[in-house]
């Protein structure tokens, strides 16, 4: 069942499309990716989604709420985190959180519970009575991802949330997206330009670019679409033997093959599949390689290959 | 709207007042200051009987004016204080609506005035033999108008920070400055100039300062005072409107999210 829908979702600033009519889908209870380089329109594209803009055009439909027409009905079931995210710099934590749950509306046990809660699961308790403004920027964002939980919602949208965070951290923040999700049945709508990161949370990502939705899909279909594949690397012991190489591009799957001296690159649909047929061909031919590899198409590639495209088509 | 989302705004100003030293300057301050230098000015002018009157004009100007001016500051801190530590966001995609945020914030505002009155009264009475309370509870029609107007006020210099940004701030300064010569807050109507005395009879101000005075010198306090609390429910329903609009033309235009 589709918890959000987007449908023809389009901002403009001015002249300027931002987003531009782009339309998707996400289960729930995944984590859904949105991807795409600076200035794509991915927190213009959250923004709408949590009720903080307007769309210009087209809509959006969460839990059967449509974000222009049931706005307070969207607000109370979708939580919104950001990078960098500020409080009153005089207040701390304790008092952030009660200040937030009343505006959602929690009785004062609800309160309680729940930000008892969330300050254990974040591990809040040792700095919950130190100001805002002398906490670290770990610890702040611990607090704005709790602040974003505080109404247990349904669809939480998290706008590159480990942006400037060090390793740990954003480990750490990593994992309690996880947790939440299976604890609480959350849906995440996460955008990051951490590749690396999307590709570790998510199975189901948006790609966009300029404002436009270039592919949706599975992580294995969006680099399929993208024409990016996982490659196999491997060294000759003798240079000569280059030439004894041609039957590699008879295999099934084969897509490429680069030759750089003695370093050979192949990429293949499927190389878990082919590397059985080129060792036994390279054993037959009595070529002697070392350093056998296979290098995983990373999101990256992809994503810098279509960037690449995308400021070459200009 | 819910009693418990509107207990948050006022939570947060509440929290404000024991955080931010500059909340006690509209408190404690600038009241005093004004108290004392009215109070010293009418010793200064005229006889006895004159000056008892003239005492009694500054100070109820002294007095509502302060009501007033904290009365709006309550509805511009609400968003202020949030402009300031870059959290609009948050409150604008929270499920607490414009009423919510007019009631725990416009608590905030009686409470802060309340506290201006009750050091402002304390020190009159010490120090100058003068009550304010002396006209009787029909001084609480004038202190509702006052109320209600300067939140009114407060909520259109939200609705013009929403869409120009927080330097907008210091319209507040023009329109209280105009509010305090028109409205006759420290001299009577009469004096105004015939057209100025046509705004001022449009203006909640103007009646509720009439009826604390009135109040105290043995006139009709009630009349005007009621004037004053229809105009204030009148302009904060306006207001009320005008804000609403504006928030939602800056969801709609994006500045929202450079505030
Ligand atoms: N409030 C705004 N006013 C005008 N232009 C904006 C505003 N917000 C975003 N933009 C523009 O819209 C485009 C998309 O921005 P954004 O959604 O923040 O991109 P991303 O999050 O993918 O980096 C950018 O070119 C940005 O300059
Ligand atoms: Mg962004």
């Amino acid at each position: 069942m589709s918890i959000v829908q987007v449908l023809k979702l389009k901002k403009s600033f001015g002249d300027f499309k931002a987003v531009n009519e782009i339309s998707f889908e996400v289960e729930k209870g995944e984590i859904f990716g949105v991807l795409g380089p600076n200035g794509a329109g991915k927190s213009t594209t959250l923004n709408m989604l949590a009720t903080l803009i307007e769309p210009t055009g087209g809509t959006a439909i969460i839990n059967g709420f449509d974000i222009k027409k049931d706005t307070k009905k969207v607000q109370e079931i979708i939580g919104l985190c950001t990078s960098s995210t500020k409080f009153f710099w005089d207040f701390n934590a304790i008092e952030i959180l009660n200040y937030y749950a009343m505006l959602y509306d929690l009785d004062s046990g609800a309160r309680k519970r729940r930000i008892a809660s969330l300050i254990e699961r974040f591990e809040i308790t040792e700095f919950q009575n130190k100001k805002f403004a002398e906490l670290s920027t770990g610890m702040k964002q611990k607090i704005a991802l709790a602040k974003s939980l505080i109404n247990k919602p349904k669809v939480w949208f998290l706008d590159e949330p480990t942006n400037g965070l060090d390793l740990e951290v954003s480990k750490t923040v990593r994992k309690v997206i996880r947790d939440t999700v299976k604890e609480e049945n959350t849906t995440v709508l996460l955008t990051s330009h951490h590749l690396s990161e999307v590709e570790e949370l998510s199975k189901r990502i948006a790609l966009i670019n300029k404002g436009e939705l270039v592919v949706v899909g599975s992580i294995k279909q969006v680099k399929e679409g993208l024409n990016f594949f996982d490659t196999i690397h491997f060294t000759l012991a003798k240079q000569s033997d280059a030439t004894q190489l041609e039957f590699i591009k008879k295999i099934d799957g084969f897509e490429y093959m680069r030759v750089d001296e003695t370093r050979v690159l192949v990429r293949a649909r499927s190389p878990q599949k082919l590397i059985g047929k080129l060792i036994n061909g390279l054993e037959n031919k009595n070529v002697k390689i070392y350093d056998l590899e296979i290098k995983r198409a990373s999101l990256e590639d992809a994503f810098l290959k279509l960037i690449k495209g995308g400021s070459s088509s200009k | 709207m819910t009693l418990t989302q509107a207990k948050g705004h006022f939570y947060k100003q509440y929290l404000k007042l024991f955080k931010a030293a500059g909340e006690w300057e509209f408190i404690l301050v600038y009241p005093l200051v004004h108290l004392f230098s009215m109070g010293f000015l009418s010793a200064f002018v005229g006889g006895e009987d004159s000056a008892r009157v003239a005492l009694t004009y500054m100070f109820v100007g002294a007095f509502s004016w302060n009501f007033y001016v904290l009365a709006q500051k309550g509805i511009t801190y609400g968003i202020l204080h949030e402009i300031w530590s870059d959290s609009v966001k948050h409150l604008a995609t929270a499920p607490a609506g414009i009423i919510d945020f007019i009631i725990g914030n416009g608590a905030y505002s009686l409470l802060s005035g309340l506290m201006a009155w009750l050091l402002m009264y304390l020190c009159a009475k010490i120090f100058f033999a003068f009550d304010i309370f002396a006209g009787g509870p029909v001084i609480v029609l004038g202190l509702i108008g006052l109320w209600l107007y300067g939140m009114a006020e407060g909520l259109i210099v939200n609705a013009i920070m929403l869409l120009k940004g927080p330097e907008y701030m210091s319209i507040t300064w023009i329109i209280t400055g105009i509010v305090m010569v028109t409205s006759a807050v420290y001299y009577p109507l009469s004096i105004l100039p015939e057209p100025i005395r046509t705004a001022a009879s449009i203006l909640p101000t103007t009646h509720a300062i009439e009826s604390i005075r009135q109040a105290i010198l043995g006139g009709n306090p009630i009349a005007p005072g009621i004037n004053a609390v229809v105009l204030g429910v009148a302009y904060l329903l306006v207001a009320s409107f005008v804000f609403s609009k504006s928030l939602t033309r800056s969801k709609q235009n994006g500045t929202i999210l450079r505030l």
